[in-house]
């Protein structure tokens, strides 16, 4: 088991050089650069060329790929252009929104879809079931732009019981630490329910499949015939079972996540590292698109790695199978 | 003998293709019935009925006289702990989730037997079947399929069981562990004082096991009988075919 995580851990190095070079080659693939933003009369071609010299842009992509890799082994990932601050200061200080968004959205999704996902397996082709199946699908198909525009549209707007952007209020600076943690709650639950409406929809799906089948084993008629009641048969016996393939699916969720959190926070103005990812891709700013690639990539393959973890940890059949 | 269990005219379809037809047959307290027939004549569905598992469409099941069909999900479950299953597949029967410990204790805690007396019980229980209480942290999937089947049997002991309902209990055992089963199960019998519905489809062992017979083909009860009388003077085509093919 550890050899296994210590080999997975080992992976993780290959992998994030791959990624690396595919987004910073990819990056430099896009037309213009990023001293485009400084084309104005009164910038000088030559102020132009001394930009360019300050932030290693006049090498080959190759080169400067290499000193950015050289930079990233030293714990440096390099400095913002224009803002001109430590790229690793700038995620640090945006991740902790992001990963807070993230972990409450996670959270209600899994608070929604296990009992839906349950209850719809339970009553297979009854009328709760094809409720949850509608909802599921709707979920699924609605774009989660569209959705945040929405809420913001009924609920900040319409009925004006929610902000509609940001994390904070600034008049509220000045308030107590319980006012200022019920003013980000306040301003999260938008969009946290609009994460959860998107991401419960195919987990609910999975859970539904996974408990069908577990159902269906004979395990579950032998816990019914020893008389034990439908809840524990459900919730003890095939809950339990169902949950395992959930764990890897829940893995493969985080990207979806971290994708999901670059559109959201830059709707609802969350002050997250996704909405600090959108604004470094519309100026073009090298160094900060890489970091959080950087970044977003090693959270996703350590979510992955935890999710594998988890699993083996959950299944006694991998965990004995280890063993041997 | 009294009959323990009995099924009156049971009828049962599952997506408009009918399972069950006009099923009746009574298992007596004490014997060993075989329920013998091909793959898909409705045995397991029969068995799958009288544990509640399965609603009839139609007809009766009474158990020590009782009707026992009119009850409730949670009334008839709560009736029906007298009577346990063995299933074909000993590893897919147990949660691969639980240990031993957890998977036997179970009917212990619904019976409500004291805490104290749970260990040693489940000890005994294990050792009536040939294991030993090493095997309680184990998880199914780290028992061999002789060893899991007698866990299912602990377990079915557990609830304290009148009849047990032994459907191709050995089957997909090897053959030298199928025999060694099969005598515990019939030592079982003679020292726990069961009744046991055998339902296979292997006419040699019904012959060398079972009391009384019920021929079953395309849901329906064809011949009843003692043993002796269903293998000497078998009365339809369907039978005697059956018993040529064993022999």
């Amino acid at each position: 088991m550890y050899k296994h995580v210590l080999k997975r851990l080992v992976s993780i190095i290959p992998l994030l050089i791959g990624v690396s070079i595919i987004s910073f080659f990819v990056m430099h693939l896009a037309p213009g650069d990023p001293t485009a933003l400084f084309v104005d009369p009164s910038v000088s071609p030559h102020e132009l060329a001394r930009i360019r010299s300050n932030w290693g842009l006049d090498h080959p992509v190759h080169v400067q790929y290499f000193f950015w890799l050289k930079n990233v082994l030293r714990g440096d990932l390099g400095t913002a252009y224009i803002i001109n601050r430590p790229v690793t200061e700038l995620i640090a200080e945006r991740i902790p929104a992001t990963l807070l968004l993230m972990a409450t959205s996670l959270f209600f999704i899994l608070l929604v879809s296990i009992p839906l996902g349950v209850l719809s397996a339970y009553k297979k082709g009854r009328g709760l079931d094809n409720i949850i199946s509608v909802l599921s699908f709707l979920g699924m198909s609605i774009p989660s732009f569209w959705l945040a525009l929405m809420l913001m549209l009924l609920f900040s707007v319409k009925l004006g019981f929610l902000p509609s952007s940001g994390m904070s209020d600034p008049l509220l600076a000045d308030t107590s630490l319980p006012g200022k943690l019920a003013d980000i709650v306040r301003h999260m639950v938008l969009p946290v329910l609009t994460m959860v409406i998107i991401g419960f929809a195919g987990l609910t799906r999975y859970i539904r499949s996974g408990t069908i089948e577990v159902l269906g084993q004979n395990y579950i008629k032998a816990a019914r015939a020893k008389g034990l009641s439908e809840r524990t048969v459900l919730f003890k016996h095939a809950l339990r079972n169902s949950l395992l393939p959930v764990i890897t699916i829940l893995g493969m969720t985080i990207p979806d996540l971290f994708a999901g959190a670059f559109i959201i926070e830059t709707i609802f103005a969350w002050p997250g590292m996704g909405r600090l990812g959108i604004g470094a891709v519309f100026s073009r700013n090298y160094p900060l698109i890489m970091g959080i690639v950087f970044i977003s990539s090693l959270l996703i393959i350590l979510g992955n790695l935890a999710a594998d973890v988890l699993y083996s940890v959950a299944d006694p059949r991998i965990r004995t199978e280890g063993k041997d | 003998m009294e009959k323990i269990l009995e099924f009156q005219k049971i009828e049962k379809s599952f997506s408009g293709h009918k399972v069950l037809s006009g099923v009746s047959i009574g298992v007596l307290d004490g014997e060993i019935f075989g329920l013998v027939g091909e793959s898909g004549s409705g045995k397991t569905t029969l068995a799958r009925i009288a544990l509640g598992l399965v609603r009839p469409d139609s007809g009766r099941i009474l158990y020590k006289g009782a009707e026992i069909s009119v009850l409730g999900q949670k009334d008839l479950r709560r009736a029906l702990t007298d009577m346990q299953m063995i299933f074909q597949d000993p590893l897919a029967a147990l949660n691969p989730k639980m240990t031993v410990e957890s998977a036997v204790k179970e009917p212990l805690i619904v019976r409500n037997i004291e805490k104290e007396s749970i260990m040693p019980r489940l000890i005994s229980l294990l050792e009536d079947v040939g294991l030993s209480g090493r095997f309680l942290t184990r998880y199914p999937s780290e028992l061999s399929g002789g060893e899991a089947q007698r866990v299912c049997i602990a377990r079915s002991l557990a609830a304290d069981p009148k009849l047990l309902i032994l459907d191709e209990p050995v089957s997909s055992l090897d053959f030298g562990l199928q025999n060694e089963i099969l005598e515990l199960l019939m030592a079982l019998k003679e020292r726990k004082d069961l009744t046991y519905m055998l339902i296979t489809h292997d006419l040699m062992m019904a012959e060398q096991r079972c009391s009384r017979i019920g021929v079953m083909k395309s849901g329906e009860i064809i011949e009843t009988g003692s043993t002796a009388d269903i293998f000497k003077r078998p009365e339809q085509e369907y039978t005697k075919q059956l018993i040529n093919d064993a022999i």
